[in-house]
Parts: structure tokens; C-alpha cells; sequence
């Protein structure tokens, strides 16, 4: 599958966001990032509710990148919640935070996180872990479809 | 000082008395005599033995058989002399006379001899009743000098027979009060029937011991501890009860307080445990802070700054850049920081199992993390091998050569070449592993205090480093059962060790 493909980026902090946009920005990557702030609004993408229904506006991402520290709801919640929706639930989901913590990792997994970096000090690793990323989970992995049950 | 009974009756019939004994006999053969002699005009010489009945009596209760006899022979010569026809003079006697003397003499010997014998009856019986009357007196004073124990008899239903003032004192009650009163009396209502319980018990096993609450006259109840005993006579009948009863109210007191104490103590300890719990659990979560708060404004700093430096570099003049340069080094530097306090403090707070580790593998990890700085500055790490399994926490033991190795690498001399090598010596049941390098060099006042947290000998700007890497060396090895340290020469390197434990031999 070729084309622009579209990420979707669920993080509270307006400076990570930035940093990590302008990461892709400087891999060239042709992809658009959607920034979502909280919880609330993600699941509110996901599900094409309320100012998301136009799916040409808003369409479904083909990877989400997911902070666990959220607003509103939690990156845990959403991707609990996002488990138990059929027609969403293949979406590859990459845990994407602060924290190293051994519990939040295992905890990540057993809700059916497909990854988990952590957000790295210093634009080089930034770069390589966003490198990295578009890599593996645009170019070689095999996108599952949504949508459909 | 008593004397005892027996000695006060016995200088009557003392040998010592003899004489006086003797003499009473005698004596009361004069009297007699002069008694008869006056009776002459009324009697003349009839009943002429009659009189010196009453001496023999006499004689012979005062005085034994012995002055009996006396006083009967005396008594019969002097009627048949005085009284006998003819009468002032020994003559021959009629056979009526010889008869009547036969009887009398035979008479006096059977009164001495009874007499004895009642006497000595008499005598024993006086003796054991004084006896009595004496033991019966000290049993008194023994029982009414005890003031702390209730001591009181019971009759064979279990009525009060007995009561000392220590039981007056102990229960309130006066002895009429109780005298002829069942002893369930002193027993608290609902266990009344317990008294009878225990006077059974009594009977069948002869003593009992017991702890129980019993009730004053006032009705104040107290703790009372209880021996109770079986009376029996010589035939083995039930005569009775004696019951000896103490107030140990206060020792119970303690008790209970003590039990208290101890229940409490149990929940105090709880509570504390609970308290330590949570002034750990919030460290816990104060780390857990430090590692994801602490970090995320860090991002922030070091990636604008360098996007600062990047994007609008050409446009900054060159101080400007500088300036940019050292906020980035800076945050670097407290991301590091903040990554080895973390590793510090998980220390603390993880299990660490011990199972066998590949030494030479761990090693090897280690050093591969290192290769690039160490190929920058020329450096080289040599490993004697074989390295021997030691038991060990896998990712501790490579975060501990990791720290062990950058130092090596790191505190060499402006120029110098690091030269690291690694080497293994075994002991018994132990494993030491030397890194040795040619570096600086440590002071020996400074050899101890390396391994401490937040210690560093240099400034910032001579040798980059958070001050925790040695700490993290020696709690690490701790935590595994092990030991650190180093040997140093300043200007001829060092040569830090740690000492760790090897897994058992399989047979």
C-alpha cells in the first residue's frame, strides 16, 4: 500500500507533539500526523463521533502512536477500549511515552499495546526512534484492514 | 514458755516425791487413827477398820499403789492393836477378828490398785486434754494471725463451720454472718451450682486448685484463687472442708493488662507495618515521578535546543550557538543523572533471585556498550578468559560492569590511551573479578568514599560523571550477596574488584 499514509498521534504535551512532527518533517516522510490532546478526543476519532464523522476529514490512521499519560482518559483506557471495538480493534497500536517502568510495559501488552518505545532526551535518538517507526510499521509491515469486523 | 501438761501433773507422782507420798500415807493413817479413837464412846469396838478406809483412799489416790499399801498395812496394825480386844495391846486375835482384818487388808489393796489405776487414767487424760487444749491454741493463733488468706473449715455439706479474720477480711463477713451458711454463698449468682462442682472434686481427688470470681459482702466481686482439700478422720470418713482462699485480683489485673498490651501490641505492630508501607509506597511513586515527570520538561529543553541550533543555526550568531550547545550538554547531563538515580533506587526496591550467570557473556554485553567511546579514544579492553558462572541478578551485574568499565575508560590522564583489563580470581565458593586500568588513580583517604552516593573527586569539566556510578557498583554487588572495592596507586591506575558468589559444584 502506497500513498500518504496517516498517523495518528494521541499526546497531551504541545512541545513532545511538535518534536515529533518535526521529526517526521525531517525524515521527508509523506505522511500527515494527526495530533489528538486527550483521551476523550481520541476515542471520539476512532469511533467517528460527533466533528469526526466526516471520515474524508478524519479518516481512519493506518498506525496510532499512543502516550499513556493523558487527560481526560488514559493511553491504557483508550487502548482497552479500543480492543473491544470490532471494527477498530486490528489498528496497530505503538505505546509511545515517558515512562520506562517495567509495570507500565506489561501492563501495555497484556491490553494488546503492538509496541512500546519510550520518548527519548535528544533529537538524534528522537529521529532514530521515529525513523525506526515509519520503517517498520509504513514500509515492511503487512497493514491489517479496518473497518470491517 | 509453755510447759507442757504432762510436766506440770508429773511432780505429784514423781520418784522424787517419794517421801512425801510415803508420808501422806502415814499421815493419813494418824489421822484416821485419831479420827477412830474419838468415835470410841459412840462405837466402843465395832467397825474398827471401817475409818482407815478413807486413809487407804486417800494415800493411795495421792500417793500410787505404793503409799496405798502402806497406809493399808499401817492402818491394819493399828485397829488390831487399838481397836481389836484386847484393845492397847498386840494379843492373840479371835477368829471373827482375824477374818474382819483379812477383809480390810484385802480391801485396801484392791482401792491402791484401782485408785492406781484410775489415777493413771486420770492423769493420762489430763495430760492429753492439756495437750489438746495447747495444740488447739497454736492452730488458733496460726489461723487468726493469717490476714491474707481466707482460711475457713466447711462441714461435710459444705456449710461454714470456720472462719478466720483473713476471710473476714477478704470477703467482708463477719463469723456469724457465715457460720452455718452453704459456701455458694461467696460465689457470684450464675455459678453458684460451680460450688458444689468443686466441693465433688474435692472428695474425689482430695485437692483442688482453681481460679475463679467470687463475690464480697459489699458485692464487689473478686479474682480469688482457691485450694480446697478433703477432711477425713483416721476411718477415712468426710469430716469436712478446709478452703484457703487468696484475693489475687491485682495479679489478674496484670494479666489482663499484659494480654492487652500484647493484643494491641499485635495491632500496633500492624498499624505500623502499614505506616512503613506507605512511606514506601510513596517513594516508590516519588521515583516513579522522578523517572516520568522530571524527564518529559527535559525533552522538551534538550530537543528545542537542539532544533534551535539546527533550524536557525546559520541565523544565531556564534555565542548564541554556545549558548544553545551548553542547554543541550546541560540536560544531557541531567537526563543521565536521572537515569542512574533510577537505577539506584530500583535497586533498593527490587527482588533480586540469584541464579547462575554466564560471566563472560555479561562481560561481553558490557564492553559492546562501551565500543564506541572506547574506539574513540584509542582505548582497548582485554578479558582473560575463561571467566567462571558466578551466581548473580543478570541485568544488575551488567549495569555494575557497564558503570565499572566507563569509569576505567573514562578517568584516564589528558592523552592517554585507556588500557582496561579484565580478570577472574577464584576462591572458595567465591568469585573475584578485577577491572584493571591505567588511570588516574584514586587517593586512599578517597578509596571509601568513591563508593558513596553523589560523590565525585572532580569537577564537572575535567571528567564528565553523575557521582552515583560506584554507588550503583557497590549496592549492586551487595544486593547479590557479593562485596566491592578497590585497590589504588594515584598516576598508576586502579584496580577495582568485585567479589561475588559462585554456584555450587554439581556433584
Amino acid at each position: 500500500m502506497s500513498g500518504p499514509r496517516s498517523i495518528l498521534l494521541i499526546e497531551d504535551s504541545p512541545d513532545d507533539a511538535l518534536l515529533i512532527q518535526r521529526a517526521f518533517r525531517k525524515l521527508g516522510v509523506p505522511s500527515t500526523v494527526r495530533i489528538l490532546g486527550d483521551g476523550d478526543k481520541a476515542l471520539a476519532y476512532l469511533a467517528g463521533e460527533g466533528g469526526y464523522a466526516d471520515r474524508l476529514q478524519h479518516p481512519l490512521p493506518d498506525i496510532m502512536l499512543l502516550d499513556l499519560k493523558l487527560p481526560r482518559r488514559s493511553g491504557f483506557e483508550v487502548l482497552e477500549w479500543l480492543r473491544s471495538q470490532p471494527g477498530l480493534r486490528r489498528l496497530p497500536v505503538i505505546v509511545l511515552t515517558g515512562s520506562r517502568e517495567g509495570m507500565d510495559v506489561d501492563r501495555a501488552a497484556d491490553l494488546g499495546a503492538n509496541s512500546y518505545l519510550v520518548k527519548p532526551v535528544g533529537f538524534e535518538a528522537l529521529l532514530v526512534v521515529v525513523e525506526s517507526l515509519r520503517h517498520y510499521w509504513l514500509h515492511l509491515n503487512e497493514q491489517p484492514s479496518l473497518g470491517t469486523s | 514458755m509453755p510447759i507442757s501438761a504432762a510436766a506440770r501433773i508429773r511432780p505429784l507422782a514423781r520418784r522424787g516425791s517419794y517421801f512425801r507420798r510415803y508420808g501422806v500415807a502415814v499421815l493419813a493413817v494418824v489421822v484416821a487413827l485419831g479420827l477412830r479413837l474419838t468415835l470410841i464412846p459412840l462405837l466402843a469396838g465395832t467397825a474398827p477398820f471401817l475409818v482407815f478406809v478413807l486413809a487407804v483412799l486417800w494415800a493411795s489416790w495421792y500417793g500410787g499403789a505404793g503409799p496405798g499399801m502402806l497406809a493399808t498395812g499401817l492402818s491394819a496394825l493399828a485397829g488390831a492393836y487399838f481397836f481389836l480386844p484386847p484393845s492397847f495391846v498386840f494379843g492373840p486375835l479371835s477368829t471373827s477378828n482375824l477374818v474382819q482384818l483379812a477383809i480390810f487388808l484385802a480391801i485396801g489393796a484392791t482401792i491402791s490398785s484401782l485408785n492406781t489405776r484410775l489415777r493413771s487414767a486420770y492423769l493420762r487424760e489430763s495430760v492429753g486434754l492439756e495437750a489438746l487444749s495447747e495444740s488447739e491454741e497454736r492452730f488458733r493463733v496460726l489461723v487468726e494471725g493469717v490476714q491474707d488468706h481466707a482460711l475457713f473449715m466447711l462441714d461435710a455439706e459444705g456449710k461454714v463451720v470456720l472462719w478466720n479474720p483473713g476471710a473476714q477480711r477478704i470477703k467482708g463477713y463477719e463469723p456469724q454472718e457465715v457460720i452455718g451458711h452453704h459456701v455458694s454463698m461467696f460465689y457470684p449468682p450464675e455459678e453458684r451450682a460451680e460450688a458444689d462442682r468443686l466441693l465433688r472434686e474435692a472428695v474425689a481427688r482430695g485437692t483442688v486448685h482453681r481460679e475463679g470470681w467470687r463475690v464480697r459482702k459489699d458485692g464487689s466481686r473478686f479474682w480469688a484463687h482457691v485450694v480446697l482439700t478433703a477432711l477425713r478422720d483416721p476411718d477415712g470418713q468426710l469430716r469436712g472442708f478446709a478452703k484457703i482462699t487468696r484475693d489475687v485480683s491485682e495479679r489478674k489485673q496484670a494479666e489482663d493488662e499484659i494480654r492487652l498490651l500484647n493484643e494491641t501490641l499485635e495491632e500496633r505492630v500492624v498499624h505500623r507495618t502499614a505506616q512503613l508501607e506507605e512511606a514506601n509506597r510513596a517513594l516508590q511513586a516519588f521515583g516513579y515521578t522522578v523517572s516520568h515527570d522530571l524527564r518529559a520538561p527535559l525533552r522538551a529543553i534538550q530537543g528545542f535546543a537542539e532544533a534551535l541550533v539546527e533550524d536557525y543555526g546559520d541565523q544565531l550568531e556564534e555565542t548564541a550557538r554556545e549558548y544553545a550547545d551548553r542547554i543541550v550538554a546541560a540536560s544531557g547531563r541531567m537526563e543521565r543523572l536521572i537515569q542512574d538515580l533510577l537505577a539506584y533506587s530500583r535497586l533498593s526496591k527490587e527482588e533480586v533471585v540469584l541464579l547462575p550467570v554466564d560471566l563472560e557473556g555479561v562481560v561481553d554485553e558490557a564492553i559492546a556498550g562501551l565500543l564506541d567511546g572506547v574506539r574513540e579514544r584509542g582505548g582497548q579492553i582485554s578479558v582473560e578468559r575463561p571467566l567462571p558462572p558466578v551466581l548473580a541478578h543478570r541485568p544488575t551485574l551488567v549495569q555494575v560492569l557497564s558503570n565499572l568499565l566507563t569509569n576505567a575508560v573514562t578517568f584516564v590522564a589528558p592523552g592517554v590511551a585507556p588500557r582496561v583489563r579484565i580478570r577472574a580470581e577464584s576462591k572458595a565458593g567465591r568469585l573475584c573479578l578485577w577491572v584493571e586500568d591505567n588511570g588516574i588513580g584514586i587517593a586512599p583517604e578517597h578509596q571509601q568514599r568513591v563508593f558513596d552516593v553523589f560523590e565525585r573527586l572532580h569537577g564537572i569539566e575535567e571528567y564528565p560523571g553523575t557521582g552515583i556510578g560506584l554507588a550503583i557498583v557497590r549496592k549492586g554487588v551487595e544486593r547479590m550477596s557479593g562485596r566491592a572495592g578497590v585497590q589504588s596507586i594515584p598516576g598508576a591506575g586502579s584496580r577495582f574488584w568485585i567479589e561475588l558468589r559462585r554456584p555450587e559444584a554439581k556433584p
